[in-house]
């Protein structure tokens, strides 16, 4: 056998050792975070008038014990999550006119530092546990092909500019380029040359006309990777920018984005934050209105929905806009948005405005609205002039803007913060867990998981006797090892997870059965006790290890190929494996041997025989 | 306690023509295939698509109260029905829904609405969950051949594959004759009872092993027998004990896991079956009548 008398001291040191970690790592569990709402407003409000008003308005809900002022800061605490949702809602309606009041979920949590510092936290719980919203987002990388095809335009009216060919007309649509020459000479020619000197671009000849196509449909993989990442910044900026914490924004494949966030319970106010690209762009006023130089005038609606012409060049775009915060302005009480441009763009800025002192800028606020059509999703542009202002002087690193209400104001800033998105995105899953649902799944699973391992110990008490108890107790052991290791590697446990675990605790006792069956087998063949023992344990361990092992091997498998759900579920049934080998084979090893030592004379085994 | 005082002496498997009982399962197999293919199974909306909504109101409410609110598009496009009592309310579509629109109709007329769940999974993302779990299914019943090959030799593996064919045909006809809705969950059940059942098939092919070195002049089915009756206590506990757990988890688990408990159920069931009937069909099959000197 592997541990022989020598090393029962050691296996035994390490057993205990272990328990006292995983008890260790579990603790965390048994402190409650401290759930609350915090009201915070602005330097010129007075925050005592508002605690007062809450203080007042919320005694007909019961809640006035709840709250609590602390320098300059307003706490309602909360006792569940649920609860503090709702605390959030009445908050809001009770301070609907004061509406520079800022209302955050918060939680603090109370574990003790050195836990922190050994890195034990409490478990993780997934979102049907916990209750929130749940986005698959899938990143457009199939616009980077036109940015492609428009370094490859570039390149060829390089080359046509070299060899003296003209060409009529030149279009780059849906990864397309159309090329149309002015003699099949000259086509014929470019026609060669390209099959010549681009080897991945597909080419169809037609009289005068190439079609170019670009055989890779699959884009540059590191430029994806980089818009994902991208992508995945701005987000969770957007993400933590309204407040929301404790949020997983992560990559999925090659171009999928995850996003949960626990606790949000307003799936359509996620999703539109989620989702906008918008921007500002600034022109200047066509104010002669030109009408013969059409192509360089671009018609846009002002807020009173009238036509203004704009000069197609544009002063200043979006991308060049690094910060912006918003207030209210005292004197107008208007909502202005103060903006920050980046330093390199500033002179071309100052230059610009410095020309055109005296005319007219208009700012036109560009957003990118998914609209539904009869079960259509279309994406379109929308465009609105914001403001006209007149310049009056030449523009620098920052200045101000109004022209948006407070609802606006508050969204564009956050958007104009954290930059627009690289790249289109869709929702392609989407689900919101509500708070009960969550409270009542995490009952469910306890519940379960009592009951079942209360069923099991009274079982293998009644037939297994003492050994019975013994199997019990290592059974304890494997789901607290369990439990502190998937705290350890901060495994989100889910409802599945739970499944997992007690799949796993009905196979961890399948190894004990194997184990006693065996002892027993060997003792009705008259052996000694120790020796029947010694070869039902031996006997019993490839038969174990090779079981076990098939198992494994299908949740890695479900592991690798399942996400979400499946993923958890292979999760918890692999570690739980792992576990329940180490304690079955060691642990019920070291019960036995201790219980023989304390027990040197004795006739029978209380295994269940009744002999 | 024990179940059996002596060593149980039943004839599992019958000293008859075992090509014919081969043929007989592949048979019954083949023909639940076609009953499944007949009445199809009912697929959750993680493989199909769509959206779903479930609003709980404050006081009962009729089906007609809330179609009347939807437009006649609308209207052609989703399935209302109850969900668990009366006050809840479960909106079905396969198409993408305009779920603010709606959510906001109902609201009007209903003040007190609690959203419990808005789920959405657009068709592409389903498709691809479809071929992720079949290629999962593949490639698990190719795991457990190739290591079932290694560990003993192939006559068990194709049992073995016989067995787990058998496990996963007949759950999924259980679920296909109660119209029972098949989600991820149930999937990642059948997987997971794929992987327990072959833990009892290797037991007792690991009993069969060392029964055939120990008595050298005993022919197959006799050994095959012996090895069952010798595992029969630890097979029938082993599967009793899991099936209390699952049991718990399906009485106290909560809607979200009925759909696996009761995979996992009826997958101990035809798991312990195949593992005793239908795992050792070939290795008999293969080694009838050998009596080594």
């Amino acid at each position: 056998m592997l541990i022989n008398i020598k090393t029962f001291k050691a296996h035994l040191v390490l057993f205990v050792l272990l328990i006292i970690i995983s008890l260790i790592y579990l603790i965390p569990n048994f402190f409650k975070d401290e759930l609350y709402i915090s009201v915070e407003t602005t330097k010129n409000e007075n925050i005592e008038y508002i605690y007062k008003k809450l203080k007042k308005n919320l005694s007909t809900y019961k809640l006035d014990t709840n709250i609590h002022i602390k320098k300059k800061k307003i706490k309602i605490y909360a006792p569940t999550i649920k609860q503090q949702e709702k605390i959030k809602k009445i908050t809001e309606s009770i301070l609907k006119h004061n509406k520079k009041c800022k209302i955050l979920k918060k939680k603090k949590l109370k574990t003790p530092k050195f836990f922190k510092k050994i890195q034990a936290k409490a478990l993780k719980l997934g979102l049907d546990l916990k209750g929130g919203v749940h986005f698959l987002i899938k990143v457009d990388t199939t616009q980077n092909n036109s940015q492609e095809n428009t370094i490859f335009i570039t390149k060829l009216q390089e080359t046509f500019y070299k060899k003296k060919i003209n060409y009529i007309k030149m279009k780059n649509k849906n990864d397309k380029i159309t090329i149309k020459f002015n003699t099949e000479k000259n086509t014929e020619k470019i026609y060669l040359y390209l099959l010549k000197k681009y080897k991945n671009i597909k080419i169809v000849k037609n009289n005068k006309h190439l079609y170019i196509k670009n055989k890779d449909n699959i884009s540059n993989t590191n430029q994806n990777t980089v818009i994902l990442q991208q992508t995945i910044d701005i987000l969770k900026n957007r993400i933590e920018a309204l407040g929301i914490t404790e949020t997983i924004v992560q990559q999925q494949g090659t171009n999928k984005i995850i996003i949960e966030m626990p606790g949000v319970f307003d799936i359509i106010a996620a999703k539109r934050i989620l989702g906008k690209i918008a921007t500002l762009e600034f022109y200047i006023v066509d104010e002669n209105n030109n009408s013969t130089k059409i192509n360089n005038v671009k018609t846009v609606l002002d807020k009173n929905n009238n036509k203004i012409n704009l000069k197609k060049e544009i002063l200043l775009r979006g991308e060049s806009i690094t910060n912006a915060t918003n207030y209210i302005d005292q004197q107008t009480n208007k909502p202005v948005i103060n903006i920050f441009i980046d330093k390199k763009k500033t002179i071309d800025f100052k230059n610009n405005t410095k020309k055109n002192i005296g005319k007219l800028m208009g700012i036109v606020y560009k957003e990118i609205k998914e609209v539904s059509n009869n079960n259509l999703k279309k994406k379109i542009l929308h465009e609105k002039i914001i403001n006209i202002a007149r310049i009056a002087t030449p523009l620098g690193e920052t200045f101000q803007i109004t022209g948006l209400n407070i609802e606006e104001t508050k969204e564009l800033t956050i958007l104009l913060k954290t930059g627009s998105l690289p790249a289109n995105i869709t929702i392609v899953e989407e689900y919101l867990i509500g708070p009960s649902v969550g409270e009542n799944n995490i009952y469910a699973g306890i519940t379960s998981i009592i009951l079942g391992v209360l069923a099991i110990f009274s079982f293998m008490f009644l037939y297994y006797n003492l050994f019975g108890f013994f199997a019990n107790i290592v059974l304890f052991i494997n789901l607290l090892m369990l439990l502190a290791t998937i705290s350890f590697f901060n495994i989100t446990l889910t409802l599945y997870g739970i499944a997992g675990i007690l799949l796993t605790l009905g196979m961890a006792i399948d190894a004990n059965v194997l184990i006693f069956e065996r002892i027993k087998e060997e003792l009705k063949l008259k052996k000694t006790i120790q020796e029947s023992i010694n070869d039902g344990f031996k006997m019993a361990y490839a038969t174990i290890l090779d079981s076990n092992i098939t198992t494994f091997l299908i949740g890695f498998v479900l592991y690798l190929f399942g996400h979400g759900v499946l993923k958890c579920f292979a999760t918890t049934l692999c570690l739980g494996i792992l576990t329940s080998l180490y304690t079955t084979l060691f642990g019920t090893w070291l019960l036995i041997l201790l219980y023989l030592k304390k027990n040197t004379k004795i006739n029978k085994l209380p295994i269940g025989i009744s002999l | 306690m024990e179940l059996f005082k002596k060593e149980p002496t039943i004839k599992f498997i019958k000293n008859t023509d075992n090509k014919k009982n081969i043929i007989k399962i592949l048979l019954f197999l083949l023909s639940l295939i076609i009953f499944i293919s007949i009445k199809g199974i009912s697929l959750s909306m993680e493989f199909t698509g769509g959206t779903q909504i479930e609003i709980e109101f404050s006081s009962n409410i009729e089906i007609l109260d809330i179609k009347n609110l939807l437009t006649k598009q609308e209207q052609k496009n989703v399935k209302i029905t109850h969900y668990n009592t009366k006050k809840n309310i479960l909106i079905k579509a396969h198409k993408n829904l305009q779920e603010k629109k709606i959510l906001e109709k109902i609201n009007i007329v209903h003040k007190k609405i609690i959203i419990k769940k808005v789920e959405y999974i657009g068709s592409e993302l389903s498709s691809t969950l479809f071929k992720n779990c079949l290629s999962s299914l593949i490639i698990t019943m190719l795991i457990t051949i190739v290591y079932i090959t290694i560990r003993f030799t192939y006559s068990f593996a194709l049992g073995a594959l016989l067995a787990l064919l058998h496990n996963f045909i007949i759950t999924l006809s259980f679920f296909s004759i109660l119209s029972i809705e098949i989600n991820l969950a149930t999937i990642s059940a059948i997987l997971a009872i794929l992987g327990y059942s072959i833990n009892d098939t290797v037991v007792i092919f690991d009993r069969i092993r060392e029964n055939k070195k120990k008595y050298k002049n005993i022919n197959t089915i006799d050994i095959v027998n012996k090895s069952l009756n010798q595992t029969l206590t630890r097979t029938i506990l082993t599967s009793f004990l899991t099936l209390l757990s699952v049991v718990m988890l399906l009485i106290f688990g909560g809607e979200t896991l009925v759909s696996f408990s009761i995979a996992l159920i009826v997958g101990i069931f035809a798991g312990t079956y195949s593992s005793i009937y239908v795992s050792c069909c070939f290795f008999i099959k293969n080694n009838n009548n050998t009596i080594k000197y």
